[in-house]
């Protein structure tokens, strides 16, 4: 035979054995293209096509069976080596693989959080095509987004054509009420189509439909599951059987029930707060006569959006209803459509992603360390690695051996990571203040792919290092050297050095981020509210009087006092005798009545019509109180300008109202709104006082245009009780709650909370993501001094010689351990700048979470810069002072 | 004859066993080994090189087979071509795996299997 002369099929076939491992090919790459050349020259010679083909055919498929065996043995012979020398340095091997079990059980277990809560599609079908859309005014009331008109929801029904449906929710509806005499049912008013864009299913009877919601259709409605298992006992008949509802004093419509919803439909989703069990179609013409479509409801509104829609088509198409809305109408809003899941995690996603960032830095942190520790424990074996290369081991073998361990090490890890993962999300969804789906965190596929591309992240970043700068070593340097401890030295320490630094840096990230927080927080508590809820104890009241209510607004307009009919009438002495009782018990400093409790995020607002002051394109919306005298004293509410009410603001009088500093610079600029007057629910009133601006929603809650009117001059059923008490307010809601039922038995308490609880709650968030930031911190920084500790201990080993020759030439103690210290000082200082950069450049991204404070706030740079460069200082004094004490003639001489 | 050592290597493998048959007939290289099998078996068992000398290697690291140094091939061309050849491990543990074989056969003729098997 002779040698074949097709050169290219050679190279061809040497590309193909690139494809088997290093050691196979230098052993008989040779004599397989040997073999191949002898077979093609026999194949060509017959000069078959067929047989040329099935004969590269095998080939392929020669290579296709042998090199995935061929690498597997090898790879079991690598594990098998690394567990030998895990098991014999088990200390190596536990530090290691506690340490990667943090890392990778931490950002586990937070990402099974953010999964649940962020990631995971609704448990709808299609998903992804739900939209939730929102009305944002342009002008003047005070809110960034609002929930819909009625005229918008018919806009949207008839003239978007990339929905396949649109619904909307009233939440606020009507009270069903059974025979039985049990608590009545909340009914909730939606569309008929609301169910199809949720695709809801029906275990009994019908969905509602569209001929539902015509006016004068009989009144139906639909429960839900749960409601149907837990109060009529999964009984069919449910289906047909008839409700009533009260419609005016005295009189009550019937209601059927014609459906029975499936359990999986759970809505709004997910609030489990808002606990809606029935549904009922919306009549508009029934519900809200004569009203206007423009500026009523409150509709909250969702669509499906068709196959192949996008966003932006949407969103445009959204414009355009906007924009013809605006210039046809009194509406001058822009609508917005938000992806469904988006608007559901709402403000939980930005603190948990937070938090996955910051448990992603621990975990770089704690592969850093791992690194370090393999490169300490690589360099002692420098002699085994250079006898292994010189023996033909290839420097490839020796890098696959130690990405090999270092896959070990984490591949444990990652199983102890799980147990951690589970145990830490479990704590997470207990502790963690109320967050949309928290409650369907678990560990599914999603998260156990996680956890493995954790695995494989970690394996290369301990690994990598290691590998590579064992398998770049000069043989010859490296044998020589055999016996010898420096020299080498160098080479080590640069990785090393970088590893610590790296890991310095990132520390001081989590360090700012974690400063920044707190400064946040202790700000958002410092914050002047503008009320002071310390002792003051809330209690939620409503009574029903039952005296018919009549028309008092002509009267009123005619003789321009207050008019009050028998109810208002009876409204009001009631509420005074309630004032009258529970200020006269023991404790009790003052007490206030009010329609609206602040500190819960709420808002009640009226549309208006502003008196003496400059045009305004539109009615604005103000935020509305009744309250009495006290009300304000309670809660410790200042007086800006005028007068707070008293006992002549009552029926008969003026009507007169107090505004907040922001309605009054809003719509009376550059003057005194004292003596302008208000037209509120029609009727005109006179402002005589203005208070400084509160803070309802909080701290971090924007201020808008308030208006109070005195309880004496606007009675309502229900309110809150506002009790400020002397000294611990503990038994003054029991108190003040059986005064109160005592007067009348027509009396329902339905809670009583303190106010500091309700500020604590709105804190709560906050509170929370500090403290877990705050957590993963101390953690990443003490992970990243034992790094600094390790490297420092080994490099000191390694430089005994080198301390032994210094005090041997009249080093003092002191100097060596000032050694030591810049040493480490130096790691320090450039981790600190690195760090520093990151910090400004990632500042950015969590500046949604801060109060009060930029991102680049000098004083927070700066002390964590400080705290981090003492903390290393201080870790390196154990090593220094090691180091201090080293023998010069004992160094010397053991080589 | 010890049996004890050669048990611990059977059964062999298909592609094992051809590739030690085809060398009890005296050294081989690598492609004649392939070509041997080939015809031998009629076509049915044709090894790729990559799996030829995977088997090479075990059949090295177990003992059954050795390089021979220094051969030739018959033709007198000047490639370097690495031969192989069985040791008396190797030699006992294929004559071992034949008479297991051809006891196996045994069986299924005796059972009414095998009513019209050829002899080879």
């Amino acid at each position: 035979m002779t040698r074949s002369a097709h050169p290219r099929l050679r190279r061809i076939y040497r590309a193909l054995l690139r494809l088997l491992p290093f050691e196979f090919r230098a052993e008989f790459g040779e004599d397989m293209e040997q073999a191949f050349c002898d077979e093609h020259d026999d194949v060509s010679v017959r000069r078959k096509r067929p047989e040329a083909v099935g004969f590269w055919m095998r080939t392929i498929k020669d290579f296709a069976r042998t090199a995935p065996r061929e690498h597997w043995d090898l790879l079991r012979q690598d594990v098998r080596i690394g567990v030998r020398l895990l098991a014999r340095d088990r200390a190596f091997a536990t530090a290691a693989i506690l340490t990667l079990a943090l890392g990778i059980g931490g950002t586990t277990a937070i990402f099974s959080v953010v999964n649940a809560v962020v990631f995971r599609p609704l448990p709808f079908p299609e998903p992804n095509r739900l939209v939730e859309i929102e009305s944002i005014p342009k002008k003047l009331t005070g809110w960034t987004t609002e929930s819909l008109a009625y005229a918008q929801f018919t806009a949207l029904r008839t003239q978007i054509s990339v929905f396949d449906g649109v619904g909307v929710e009233h939440a606020g509806g009507y009270q069903l009420q059974d025979a039985s005499g049990r608590p009545p049912i909340p009914v909730s008013l939606v569309s008929a189509s609301l169910f199809r864009v949720f695709r809801a299913a029906v275990v009994a009877g019908r969905l509602l439909d569209d001929s539902d919601e015509r006016s004068g259709a009989p009144l139906v409605v639909v429960i839900s599951h749960r409601l149907w298992t837990s109060r009529f006992g999964s009984d069919l008949a449910i289906v047909g059987r008839v409700f009533t509802r009260a419609v005016n004093p005295g009189e009550s419509r019937p209601v059927t029930v014609v459906g029975v919803l499936s359990p999986d439909f759970v809505f709004p989703y997910p609030m489990a707060m808002t606990k809606e069990d029935a549904w009922s179609p919306l009549q508009w013409d029934t519900e809200m006569p004569g009203a206007n479509p423009y500026l009523t409801f409150s509709l909250d509104a969702f669509a499906r959006m068709r196959p192949g829609a996008s966003l932006t088509a949407v969103q445009t198409q959204l414009d355009t209803v906007a924009r013809r809305m605006a210039a046809t109408t009194e509406t001058d809003c822009q609508l917005r459509a938000t992806p469904l899941r988006d608007a559901v995690a709402g403000n939980a996603r930005t603190p948990l992603l937070a938090f996955l960032g910051a448990v992603s830095v621990l975990l770089l942190i704690a592969c850093a360390n791992v690194a370090n520790l393999m490169l300490a424990r690589a360099s002692a074996r420098q002699q085994e690695f250079a006898v292994r290369t010189a023996l033909g081991a290839g420097r490839f073998r020796v890098a696959r051996q130690l990405l090999t361990e270092a896959g070990l090490l984490a591949g444990a890890g990652g199983a102890l990571g799980l147990i951690v993962a589970a145990a830490g999300s479990g704590a997470f969804v207990r502790i963690s203040p109320q967050m949309p789906r928290l409650q369907e965190t678990h560990v599914d596929v999603a998260v156990l792919v996680f956890a493995a591309a954790t695995v494989i992240f970690a394996t290369l970043v301990a690994g990598l290092v290691p590998a590579f700068q064992c398998s770049r070593g000069n043989v010859a340097e490296a044998l020589s050297r055999a016996g010898t401890s420096h020299g080498t030295t160098r080479r080590w320490r640069r990785p090393l050095g970088l590893l610590v630094t790296a890991q310095l840096a990132l520390a001081l990230m989590l360090l700012v981020g974690a400063g920044l927080m707190m400064n946040s927080f202790v700000r958002l508590i410092r914050f002047d509210l503008g009320l002071n809820p310390t002792g003051v104890v809330a209690v939620d009241y409503s009574h029903r009087i039952t005296v018919p209510a009549s028309r008092t607004l002509a009267e009123e307009k005619q003789r321009g006092v207050v008019v009050f009919d028998e109810l208002d009438r009876r409204t009001a002495a009631f509420s005074q005798a309630m004032i009258d009782r529970a200020s006269a018990l023991p404790g009790v400093v003052r007490v206030g009545l009010t329609d609206n409790l602040p500190l819960r995020g709420m808002h009640s607002s009226t549309s208006v019509t502003i008196e003496d002051g400059p045009p305004l394109p539109r009615q604005p919306l103000v935020e509305t109180r009744s309250a009495t005298p006290g009300y304000f004293q309670a809660l410790g509410i200042r007086l800006d300008r005028g007068r707070w009410f008293d006992a002549n603001d009552r029926e008969g009088s003026r009507r007169v109202a107090i505004v907040n500093q922001t309605m009054a610079r809003r719509f009376w600029p550059g003057g005194s709104a004292l003596g302008k007057h208000v037209v509120v629910n029609g009727r005109r009133t006179e402002v005589i006082g203005v208070i400084k601006d509160v803070y309802h929603g909080g701290a971090r809650d924007e201020i808008t245009p308030e208006i109070y009117q005195p309880y004496a001059q606007r009675p309502r059923a229900w309110g809150t009780l506002v009790v400020k008490g002397a000294n611990d307010v503990r038994g003054i809601e029991g108190a003040v709650a059986s005064a109160v039922r005592g007067l009348d038995g027509g009396v329902k308490i339905s809670s009583t909370r303190r106010l500091e609880d309700l500020w604590s709650a709105l804190l709560a968030d906050l509170r929370f993501t500090t403290w877990l930031v705050s957590v993963f911190t101390l953690l990443a920084v003490l992970l990243a001094l034992v790094g600094v500790h390790g490297v420092l201990r080994y490099s000191i080993v390694q430089r005994r010689r080198e301390l032994g020759i210094r005090v041997a030439l009249g080093a003092t103690r002191s100097g060596l351990v000032a050694l030591v210290i810049g040493q480490a000082l130096r790691y320090a200082v450039a981790g600190v700048l690195v760090g520093l950069l990151g910090a400004v450049a990632a500042g950015r991204l969590i500046r949604s979470l801060l109060f009060g404070v930029m991102p680049t706030d000098a004083l927070t740079l700066a002390s964590v810069t400080l705290l981090l460069l003492g903390v290393v200082s201080f870790a390196a004094l154990w090593p220094a002072r090691r180091a201090s004490r080293v023998d010069p003639v004992a160094s010397l001489r053991c080589e | 004859m010890p049996h004890d050592d050669v048990a611990e290597f059977l059964p062999l493998s298909p592609p094992v066993f051809h590739v030690m048959v085809s060398l009890a007939d005296g050294d081989r290289h690598g492609y004649a080994i392939i070509k041997e099998v080939a015809d031998r078996t009629g076509g049915a068992e044709r090894l790729g090189a990559g799996t030829l000398y995977a088997i090479i290697k075990r059949l090295l690291a177990d003992g059954l087979i050795v390089e021979v140094k220094g051969a030739r091939s018959i033709a007198g061309d000047f490639e370097r071509r690495r031969y192989y050849r069985l040791t008396p491990l190797g030699r006992r543990v294929a004559i071992a795996e034949a008479e297991r074989l051809e006891r196996a056969v045994a069986a299924a003729r005796s059972s009414k299997l095998l009513a019209r098997l050829r002899s080879a």
